[in-house]
């Protein structure tokens, strides 16, 4: 919990012939995140990424027929298939064949069918539009001065063709505009035809000209025309019921085959890349130590040849380390605390569970209210049914109850005697205590910092980091020092000296570090920026106990809005007065709060001791898999 | 006061954010490192270990680490912010169509393809929809239904007369500009002024540096360049593309828009110009922008636009120092004030 589980770098060496079950087991396991270990001399074998776009491709095929024949893509059997990319190619390739061949016809039916149907009622809303006119339709087919022409563009794109058509005379008719595509005539002079098409042409428009056996007046073509459209419904209807008896009879193949080819292209996709070398792949990544002879033996159970298993403790201070963190069930609510900020690094502390109880304290301090509280975790509860935010909702409710029998207070009424401050009475000694609590948790971080350098052995950030030894000397010389000498415990020269000394070290602590890691400091280079940064620290000392009396601030704040809306809660419509300003001050300055709670834990406590760079450890595994 | 309510979590967190943008120490040691492997070395040290380790793939890391956080932030603010974020969004869907696309029409490898694309790589787990698309058509199926599968459908005939895939592009393009305009047009109070200040001035400015190319790079005739282009943009939008088809100056369309570029140079220096001083601009405003109200969309742009521009650079620079530019050359290229 503290810090993310130990890792070891496997890397497995896997014959050719046993690749398929061993992959297949790794993904099943969920234990390994894979690394890239290619070299000159390895190097992905090209066969998986072909055999991979055989089987995307067989997959789309099948897709084609599961959608023609409307058969559900929920719950596919994947339970007892074992993926074999190789072996089942040929027998997926004639299933998908067979599958085609059986349902090929019909959908072909069925397509040319609704194929006419498009175009019989294109046809025939053209023809209503034209039913006016006491002409033959083939006479517009063919005008001696005007260029015209009908047909359909993006109904977006017809007031653009207009913009477009800003340098030539024109006329546009809008003949239907009720569907996403526009019906349209346009007219222009005879020589300025080419302009048009132009315009026409960039704003997608397609002309659609009558079929040419529609000829005659409009009217009597029209009846022709219902009349074929009738016939081809019909033909519609009859199809869709042959369709649902195909999908009754073809369904149970087509659904497993369709898993077993989603099972072989993902098992695909995980070997493509794994770097090959006369007939051996090597599998490399990271996983939990604590896992590999478990691991191990399940493939050499599978393996029918020889499998080599290697495993190193990942180098420190490599970047490319995932890091697996792995949290007790009842505070995986909070991880988002951190994981906003960002992942804890392979050699970093886990903070979880310090944020979370850095976050509930500040939270409790700033909110504490027994009744609002109250309110505040039953709204927790309601929560927890819909999400496991719920969870950190109330236990910030929980801390906000605590805090508020502290303080005395309930629904900003000073209900009982107060335990420890008072918040409107006792003003300056909560904002002291709230600077007390910044100081105390500030040092947690320099603590945590301290234990981080120690694990990694980074004597540099253990010894000299603003955080380190060095910051947490110049800050107590600062601040501890500071009140002896304003309680005449410490002369003043002596705490001078002291201070000076420690900022000088600050100031040098560039050089001082390149030094220690054996390498020839530049103390010129570092002269400028070390002076900047030393002020730069010096003030973040300040700044960061000083942040941290908000702390008091919002609890007094918070009691004293609370009292107000107590105030105006009297007479006949107090009790509304009340409901909407306990709701606002538990729904909005709650959530404030919680905003300042965070802001603190990121700003002033984070940036002590977590950098939140590391990589989440992502396993290889199946789509829809869980945790082994 | 509600929209700041529904602001209040997601301000913490964009500030948290933007304060681990890499700082200008950290860009001082990148410009100064001596070639590809001290700038990894000097990357390794900073939120980018991944990118340090792995710098074949860096420019898609990179992008896809901003799609992330857009995607992220979306789902934290106001429904029609949170639509408005993931719309801006899908300009990297749109890329990685594109990418297809070229693909597909020069019968490039598709694996290939897929490696380069943003978000719809082979791993992510939205991929397998349309990166299975083995033809153009069957790329126009898979897309049916959405936005840019309606533009490509809009398309579709042109392409198929013509057989350029630019059609099919322009069509993506326009389709990313007018959702974009819609979707600002549909916020409200101080989100639509963020909005239009953020990204309808970059709209704008994009819109004619589209104009421009179109009549003077690809010699494309007045009717259609009004055609491929935004009539809303959020700047003269329907009029200045009329302007710039007929043969107005960029200069004083860019004047018009808030960006003097120098007298001096042809049409084509005038549009690099204007490229370099739209990101530079941008960028400026999302600076301002941090030192206003601390609620509202526009916080959440600015820290993306920030975050973009950071991605953007540090891209440049890897291959910059992968071809051993000069460093004068490089920060000509990369507007950052690092001293």
């Amino acid at each position: 919990m503290w810090v993310p589980e130990r890792l070891v770098e496997l890397s497995l060496f896997v014959s050719e012939r046993d690749l398929e079950p061993v992959t297949a087991t790794i993904m099943r396991e969920r234990v390994l995140h894979v690394g890239t270990q290619e070299s000159e001399r390895w190097s992905p074998a090209p066969k998986w990424a072909e055999l991979a776009e055989t089987y995307r491709e067989l997959g789309a095929r099948l897709e084609d027929v599961r959608e023609a024949l409307d058969v559900s893509e929920a719950d596919l059997p994947t339970g007892d298939l074992q993926p074999r990319p190789e072996g089942d190619r040929p027998d997926v390739e004639s299933d998908v064949l067979r599958l085609e061949t059986r349902v090929g016809g019909w959908q072909d039916e069925r397509d040319t069918a609704l194929g006419e149907l498009r175009e019989l009622e294109a046809a025939e809303r053209q023809l209503e539009l034209l039913e006016a006119l006491d002409a033959p339709v083939e006479k517009l087919r063919n005008l001696r001065h005007h260029h015209l022409t009908i047909g359909s563009l993006p109904a977006e794109n017809v007031d653009r063709v207009a913009a477009a058509l800003f340098q030539v005379a024109f006329v546009l008719i809008p003949l239907d505009r009720s569907g996403e595509r526009a019906l349209v005539a346009v007219a222009t002079a005879r020589e300025d035809g080419h302009v048009l098409d132009r315009a026409l042409s960039s704003a997608f428009f397609e002309p659609v000209g009558l079929p040419h056996q529609v000829r005659g007046p409009p009217d009597e073509a029209l009846e022709t025309v219902r009349s074929e459209l009738r016939d081809v419904r019909e033909r519609i209807g009859e199809l869709a019921a042959t369709g649902r008896e195909l999908a009754t009879e073809v369904g149970p193949v087509l659904r497993e085959t369709l898993a077993r080819v989603r099972l072989d292209l993902e098992l695909c996709e995980a070997m493509r890349h794994f770097p090959y070398r006369d007939e051996v792949y090597v599998i490399g990544g990271w996983m939990p130590a604590r896992r590999v002879d478990e691991l191990e033996s399940r493939l050499r159970d599978v393996a029918e040849n020889q499998l080599v298993v290697e495993t190193l403790p990942p180098a420190s201070g490599r970047p490319s380390v995932p890091s697996l963190v792995r949290n007790p069930r009842w505070l995986k609510p909070f991880e988002p605390l951190v994981s906003t900020f960002g992942v804890a690094g392979y050699d970093e502390l886990n903070p979880t569970l310090v944020a979370t109880v850095a976050f509930l304290f500040m939270y409790g301090m700033m909110f504490g209210d027994l009744g609002h509280g109250l309110l505040l975790a039953l709204l927790g509860l309601a929560l927890r049914r819909v999400t496991s935010f719920g969870t950190v909702v109330v236990a910030a409710g929980a801390t906000s109850m605590v805090f508020g029998a502290l303080y005395g207070v309930a629904f900003g009424a000073e209900a009982f005697h107060a335990l420890w401050l008072q918040p409107l009475h006792d003003i300056f000694p909560l904002l002291i205590a709230a600077v007390v609590a910044g100081v105390v948790i500030l040092n947690l971080g320099f603590v945590l910092n301290l234990v981080s350098a120690w694990r990694t052995r980074d004597a540099a950030r253990f010894w000299l980091d603003k955080s380190g030894v060095l910051g947490v000397a110049l800050y107590w010389a600062l601040l501890g020092g500071g009140l002896a000498v304003f309680a005449g415990l410490v002369p003043t020269g002596a705490w001078l000296l002291a201070v000076a000394l420690l900022a000088a070290a600050m100031w040098f602590r560039e050089p001082l570090a390149e030094r220690m890691k054996g390498a020839k400091p530049n103390v010129g280079a570092h002269a400028v920026t070390g002076f900047f940064e030393l002020f730069e620290a010096v003030i973040a000392y300040l700044s960061n106990t000083l942040s941290f009396v908000r702390l008091g601030a919002f609890a007094v704040a918070h009691e004293g809005l609370s009292q107000m809306v107590l105030q105006y809660s009297g007479g006949q419509t107090g009790w509304l007065v009340f409901l909407l300003g306990t709701t606002l001050i538990v729904g909005f300055e709650g959530l404030i709060v919680g905003i300042q709670a965070l802001r603190l834990s990121y700003y002033e406590f984070f940036g002590r001791f977590f950098q939140g760079r590391g990589i989440p450890f992502r396993p290889l595994s199946f789509a829809g898999g869980t945790d082994a | 006061m509600l929209a700041a309510v529904g602001y209040a979590s997601v301000q913490a967190q964009v500030r948290a954010r933007r304060s681990r943008l890499l700082s200008d120490d950290e860009w001082h040691r990148l410009f100064d490192a001596r070639g590809l492997d001290r700038a990894r070395e000097v990357l390794a040290g900073t939120r980018y270990p991944q990118v340090a380790s792995d710098v074949g793939r860096a420019e898609r890391t990179l992008k896809r680490r901003v799609h992330r956080e857009t995607v992220s932030l979306a789902e934290r603010v106001p429904t029609t912010a949170a639509d408005t974020l993931r719309w801006y969004a899908s300009r990297y869907d749109v890329q990685d169509i594109k990418l297809l696309v070229r693909a597909l029409h020069y019968g490039r490898p598709l694996d290939q393809a897929r490696e380069d694309m943003t978000v719809h790589g082979l791993d992510g787990p939205e991929s397998a929809a349309w990166t299975r698309a083995r033809s153009l058509r069957a790329l126009l199926q898979e897309l049916e239904g959405t936005p840019y599968g309606r533009a490509l459908a809009n398309a579709w005939e042109r392409y198929q007369a013509e057989n350029r895939p630019f059609y099919l592009e322009v069509a993506l393009d326009l389709a990313f500009g007018r959702g974009l305009v819609k979707r600002i047009e549909a916020l409200s109070g101080g989100d639509a002024r963020d909005a239009e200040w953020l990204l309808g001035r970059w709209l704008a400015r994009t819109n004619l540096l589209s104009a421009v190319r179109y009549r003077a790079l690809a010699g494309i005739r007045p009717e259609e360049v009004v055609n491929f282009c935004l009539h809303r943009d959020f700047g003269d939008g329907l009029a200045m593309v009329q302007r710039v088809a007929s043969g107005t100056s960029v200069r004083d369309e860019a004047a018009a828009l808030g960006v003097e570029l120098s007298a001096e140079g042809d049409e084509r220096d005038a549009v690099l110009e204007l490229e370099r001083r739209t990101e530079t601009l941008r960028r400026d405003a999302a600076r301002r922008r941090f030192a206003r109200m601390p609620f509202g969309l526009g916080l959440v742009l600015a820290y993306l636009i920030l975050l973009e521009a950071e991605v953007r650079d540090l891209i440049r620079l890897l291959e910059a120092k992968a071809q051993d530019v000069s460093d004068d050359d490089l920060r000509s290229h990369i507007p950052r004030e690092v001293t």
